[in-house]
């Protein structure tokens, strides 16, 4: 796990070639460093971009490599472009070392980190609609994100669709995550273990949305998370995403983002803002359904 | 599985260079010799640690075939953790090689990537259960005692980390320089998890950095972890 200190060596226009399948790879640019490794955009044989994770942990690759087939393969986001299509795992040797990269579908965009302090609620909304269903599917799966930030989400640059990128932390269900970040881990706030379970992710994706419109909050030893849920109960100015918030750090799972239908009506086409619109309304919806049914029933008992 | 098979760690957290007994870098050797793992982490914060420092607290890692981080204060329990689960990864992934070797005659580097996905689910597995030993070595020079808090919360934050492991977990503490001696061992590895912030509590701060009987008082409980604090680790070896 050591190559988190690899800096960037490839230059542009250097060709590379798998030692096992022999395919070869243009760099194109330097992306950045991900959490095991070093991000290039390259191009294949064929000229399509593609982006390359470079690395001298071999388990921490493997594992990246493993658990993208998996959910290429077997989530119920196949046809969403939210989890990268993985292409292969080779090596190559430069020097003395061997390297071992792993080739993914690149998304053109910015990461989510770059939104953080900055997101409007409506956005914050839609955003955390997709990652919820992102999460859903990993989780159904028996797969724990483990350390979801900002920085491990591309934003999609039209429309504001998310690519989640690093699965270096995903973790079996039940084992004990080996990666975070102090910010959005509950164990730092004092809100529960590191033992991967669903309320794990829900209260990072709590923290991350919080972070999208309010900035980053930070642990310290003054700093509560009753204080942080207080603050946002305070200053989210939308409710429904203030109670999704609230919900997803006090980790009551499966319904941070309640109802579960509400998630499959919104199309996978549909831009950001609208998607958040059609949350509300459809929150909404449900309310008055809900009131309407209890009026009818407590009706029915005075009868 | 025998005792060979478990996973013996010492991790160094020292804000200052050594300065006296025997020298670090060689105790952290043998310690490796004797199949103990020695990773270091260094704080730079107080000006203490200095250009010699920092390169002590590498060679330290390096002779013990361990890792090594920089870190301030504040970010000393991710940093804790961080190099941990770096450890253990390294091992479990040491330990499927040695299997490889002996059954197949190759390493997992060697195998095609399509394989190595294969083997991968054990790497995990060892990783989860393999029953861990470690010594925290706290430097308890005068410099570090402002770092309490962040000391406290570092080893807190470890044991909910390793108590989230399938494998069981010794965590042993100890403060150098201690009150009498070099070292005070304030928890041997076979002792449960409990009440740090009370053995912190009894940690006394100020003092020399005697770094290397350290690392040996750590090794010897690790290998012995009856013996006392009599013999230095090379006796025992």
């Amino acid at each position: 796990m050591s190559s988190g200190k690899l800096k960037p060596f490839l230059k542009p226009g250097q060709v590379i070639t798998g030692r096992w399948e022999r395919n070869r790879y243009q760099a194109v640019r330097f992306l950045g460093s991900g959490g095991s490794g070093l991000v290039y955009l390259v191009r294949d044989e064929e000229a399509r971009l593609r982006a390359m994770k470079l690395s001298t942990d071999i388990v921490g690759i493997s594992h990246e490599h493993r658990i993208l087939i998996h959910l290429n393969g077997n989530c119920g986001l196949k046809d969403s472009s939210m989890v990268p299509r993985a292409y292969e795992l080779d090596d190559f040797q430069l020097g003395s070392v061997v390297y071992h990269f792993l080739i993914t579908e690149y998304f053109e965009g910015k990461s989510l980190g770059r939104l953080v302090g900055s997101a409007g609620c409506r956005r914050a909304l839609a955003i955390g609609v997709q990652i919820s269903r992102f999460l859903n599917c990993l989780h159904k799966a028996g797969f724990i994100f483990g350390d979801l930030k900002p920085g491990n989400i591309i934003l999609g640059r039209e429309r504001d669709e998310i690519h989640v990128i690093d699965y270096g932390s995903v973790s079996v269900k039940g084992h004990c995550l080996k990666q975070y970040t102090p910010g959005y881990d509950r164990a730092s706030w004092q809100a529960g273990d590191r033992i991967a379970d669903e309320g794990y992710d829900m209260f990072s994706l709590g923290m991350l949305l919080l972070s999208l419109v309010l900035g980053k909050q930070n642990q310290t030893g003054n700093h509560s998370l009753n204080e942080v849920i207080s603050m946002a109960v305070k200053k989210v100015g939308d409710k429904t995403l203030r109670n999704i918030i609230i919900r997803c750090l006090k980790q009551e799972v499966g319904t941070c983002f309640e109802p579960a239908e509400c998630l499959e009506v919104i199309p996978d086409d549909m831009p950001g803002t609208e998607a958040g619109l059609k949350v509300e309304a459809f929150v909404n919806y449900i309310a008055a359904v809900s009131i309407i049914s209890f009026m009818l029933s407590v009706a029915y008992y005075y009868q | 599985m025998s005792s060979t098979n478990n996973f013996n760690l010492i991790i160094v957290v020292t804000d200052g260079q050594s300065n006296n007994g025997e020298d670090p870098v060689r105790a952290a050797f043998r310690a490796r010799q004797a199949g103990i793992t020695v990773s270091a982490v260094g704080i730079p914060d107080s000006g203490k640690l200095g250009e010699k420092g920092r390169e002590e607290v590498q060679r330290i890692a390096a002779a013990g075939g361990g890792e090594c981080h920089f870190t301030a204060a504040g970010d000393l329990a991710y940093t804790v953790h961080t190099i941990t689960m770096e450890a253990v990864r390294t091992y479990a992934e040491h330990m499927t090689n040695r299997h490889l070797r002996q059954i197949v005659g190759v390493e997992l580097k060697s195998l095609p990537p399509v394989l190595r996905n294969e083997i991968l689910p054990v790497v995990g597995h060892l990783e989860e259960k393999v029953p861990i030993n470690l010594m925290l070595l706290i430097d308890t020079s005068g410099s570090m005692k402002h770092k309490r808090d962040a000391l406290q919360r570092s080893i807190g934050d470890l044991l909910i980390s390793l108590a989230g492991r399938r494998g069981p977990v010794n965590l042993g503490i100890i403060g150098f320089p201690g009150k009498k001696s070099a070292a005070d061992i304030l928890k041997q590895p076979e002792w449960d998890n409990a009440l740090t912030s009370v053995l912190l509590q009894s940690l006394s701060f100020g003092g020399l950095t005697p770094t290397g009987p350290a690392i040996e008082a750590a090794a010897k409980a690790l290998i012995c972890p009856g013996c006392g604090t009599g013999k230095p680790v090379r006796d025992v070896i």
